[in-house]
């Protein structure tokens, strides 16, 4: 699994640093008040990450209005009648082996997938969140403990921390999407810890105290929104690694189970009739590649908004 | 340089405990029996024979003590008998790892051959068509699943090109397809990293020094440029090793090659769990070990980094 995008560990003080780049570059960005608008206008400036925005916002409405195309029915009934047939007018994407509409089931799959990695993201967000934030905020043994064990779960690849888990708890679509999300844990961890010792140091953490404010306050109030920036993009890009891999662990027949529609489940049986039937395989994984292409886009241009000076 | 190595080597220690405490922990914190799915009154076991075999395989010890024992059997080689036909998890492993070893080279020559050229190109043709082709590459690349890769490469050349078999062994030929398939998310990020580390280092004093001195370009760019910018690449080889690992698990299923990412998704299907555990601490300690060579190559490669 990932651990490839140093980058983003790196944008912990951007907010603050754009305020002073902007005016030197004589930005009309200038003009409006907070980093988020400045960074979501520079954000809505690149063509890249719009299109790539709109193509997500397209698969998530035809995901939502499913049942609305397609009945459930539809889906998982057997027609012989139609069985095999190539991609028509009838039927874009053709029919599998038990005659079903494989646009119908694309679709369909799509709910899935992205639940899966929508689900796989907050649970390792969720879960290196709170870790990072008390790992880099209390500080001492707390600190050292967490980070210890941190250490020893970064020395296990993601995908084996996840297969143990699937081990652990059987195959099932739940089961890999706990799996991949619990692997995720401590990259989550380590970079949110990184970028809250960052932002301790900053004067109005300083300040804040000063005013008498919690460390519970200080935590959720001062330090997050200011660390939430590299975290978006780390977690954008891992949203898109988190749908390849529950849908490739589908594939291996260790998540979603037959007739579920979900993508790497159609893979699965694509394979199988793969030498009769190319548009088998190939229209499920083409949905996966446009979801995972489009989350890239928007990942990229989240990273170039949050932090301009990385800009290639 | 030595102090360094030795404490690298003694850090091992600890983190193989800490990996192997982990991977118990997670298959032992399981709900649900580990013998259920072997051994049921549903098939037909008396109780008497359930707990005869439960005590056989020490699963009424309290934890603790299962885990000394099976560490204890894994530092003397032994990682226990599969639930399936009761063989030797190690030598299960041990017949599978050939293959997967020949395929994690393949994919590593495959990774490198296409990053490090389709990076070098876009850095020396900054903005003109290799560049902008190696970027859609880059970008195209890891956004398609392993599988998904490799179910298109055969797809196209086994099935309708018929360059290659579907299924059956045709020696090394029989590695192409699944290291092309292995390589592209990887190679996408290196190809990516290379360009940014030719760029970065093309900058540098010492390539205009070298240029001024009359020294040929094709040099230029070989023994200065190049050779510097292959530190950050090296760096990211230990990356890499957990994304060919990741890639195997994948890839060997869809061409049905018998290796270890095989064998660990059979054992989970069959729920076999000392062939899950043993795989899992066996692939996990060759990962610890493969860092610890890439960690130790850095000194060789750039004398300038110093180790405190």
């Amino acid at each position: 699994m990932s651990r490839t995008k140093p980058q983003a560990a790196r944008g912990g003080t951007a907010a603050s640093e754009g305020v002073e780049i902007a005016p030197a570059a004589g930005d009309w960005l200038v003009a409006s008040r907070s980093p988020v608008r400045r960074a979501a206008l520079r954000f809505f400036r690149d063509p890249l990450a719009v299109t790539g925005l709109l193509i997500m916002a397209l698969i998530i409405l035809i995901t939502l209005i499913a049942p609305r195309l397609f009945s459930w029915e539809e889906i998982i009934n057997v027609s012989n009648a139609t069985k095999l047939q190539p991609p028509s007018a009838a039927y874009p994407f053709g029919t599998d082996n038990l005659g079903r509409d494989q646009l119908g089931r694309v679709i369909w799959g799509g709910r899935e997938s992205l639940r899966a990695g929508y689900l796989v993201v907050l649970i390792g967000l969720g879960g290196g969140t709170i870790l990072g934030l008390i790992s880099g905020f209390a500080g001492g043994w707390v600190d050292n403990l967490i980070q210890r064990c941190v250490d020893v779960l970064l020395a296990i690849p993601g995908i084996l921390l996840a297969l143990s888990v699937v081990g652990a708890l059987g195959p099932g679509l739940v089961q890999v999407m706990l799996a991949v999300g619990l692997a995720n844990i401590p990259d989550y961890t380590r970079l949110i810890r990184g970028s809250v010792l960052e932002a301790k140091e900053n004067e109005y953490v300083r300040a804040a105290r000063v005013l008498g404010a919690g460390n519970g306050r200080i935590m959720f109030r001062h330090i997050l929104p200011n660390v939430i920036g590299p975290i978006l993009v780390y977690a954008t890009l891992g949203l898109g690694i988190a749908i390849m891999i529950t849908a490739g662990l589908s594939y291996l027949g260790l998540g979603a189970q037959p007739p579920s529609p979900e993508w790497g489940a159609m893979l699965n049986l694509g394979r199988e009739f793969m030498r009769h039937a190319w548009w088998m395989p190939v229209f499920p994984g083409l949905a996966i590649v446009i979801a995972v292409l489009s989350i890239n886009l928007i990942g990229d241009g989240l990273q170039d908004a949050i932090n301009p000076k990385l800009r290639k | 340089m030595l102090v360094y190595t030795l404490r690298r080597l003694l850090l091992i220690f600890p983190t193989l405990l800490g990996v192997s405490l982990v991977i118990f922990a997670i298959l032992a914190l399981a709900p649900g029996d580990p013998l259920a799915a072997v051994v049921s009154e549903e098939y037909g076991n008396t109780a008497e024979d359930i707990e005869r075999i439960r005590e056989q395989l020490h699963l009424n010890d309290p934890l603790h003590v299962q885990y000394l024992n099976f560490l204890w059997d894994a530092m003397r080689g032994d990682l226990g008998t599969s639930f399936r036909g009761g063989s030797s998890v190690l030598n299960d492993i041990l017949a599978r790892l050939p293959s997967t070893i020949q395929l994690a080279i393949a994919g590593l020559i495959a990774t490198m051959l296409l990053g490090i050229s389709a990076g070098v190109l876009a850095a020396l043709y900054r903005g003109g068509l290799p560049d902008k082709l190696t970027m859609v590459f880059a970008f195209v690349g890891v956004s398609i699943p392993s599988v998904y890769a490799a179910l298109l490469l055969l797809l196209i050349f086994a099935v309708e090109l018929r360059w290659f078999k579907v299924v059956g062994d045709e020696g090394l030929k029989s590695l192409v397809l699944p290291a092309a398939a292995m390589a592209l998310i990887p190679a996408g990020v290196l190809a990516r990293l290379t360009r940014a580390s030719m760029l970065e280092v093309m900058e540098e004093d010492y390539v205009r020094t070298a240029r001024a001195k009359g020294i040929r370009e094709s040099l230029v760019t070989f023994m200065h440029i190049f050779r510097n910018a292959l530190i950050p690449i090296v760096t990211y080889l230990g990356l890499l090793a957990g994304s060919l690992l990741s890639g195997q698990v994948f890839v060997e299923n869809v061409f049905g090659r018998p290796g270890l990412g095989r064998f660990l998704v059979d054992s989970i299907s069959a729920r076999d769990y000392p062939q899950i555990r043993g795989g899992i601490l066996f692939v996990a300690a060759g990962y610890v070990f493969v860092n610890l060579i890439v960690d130790l190559l850095y000194g060789v490669i750039d004398p300038r980094i110093t180790y405190e």
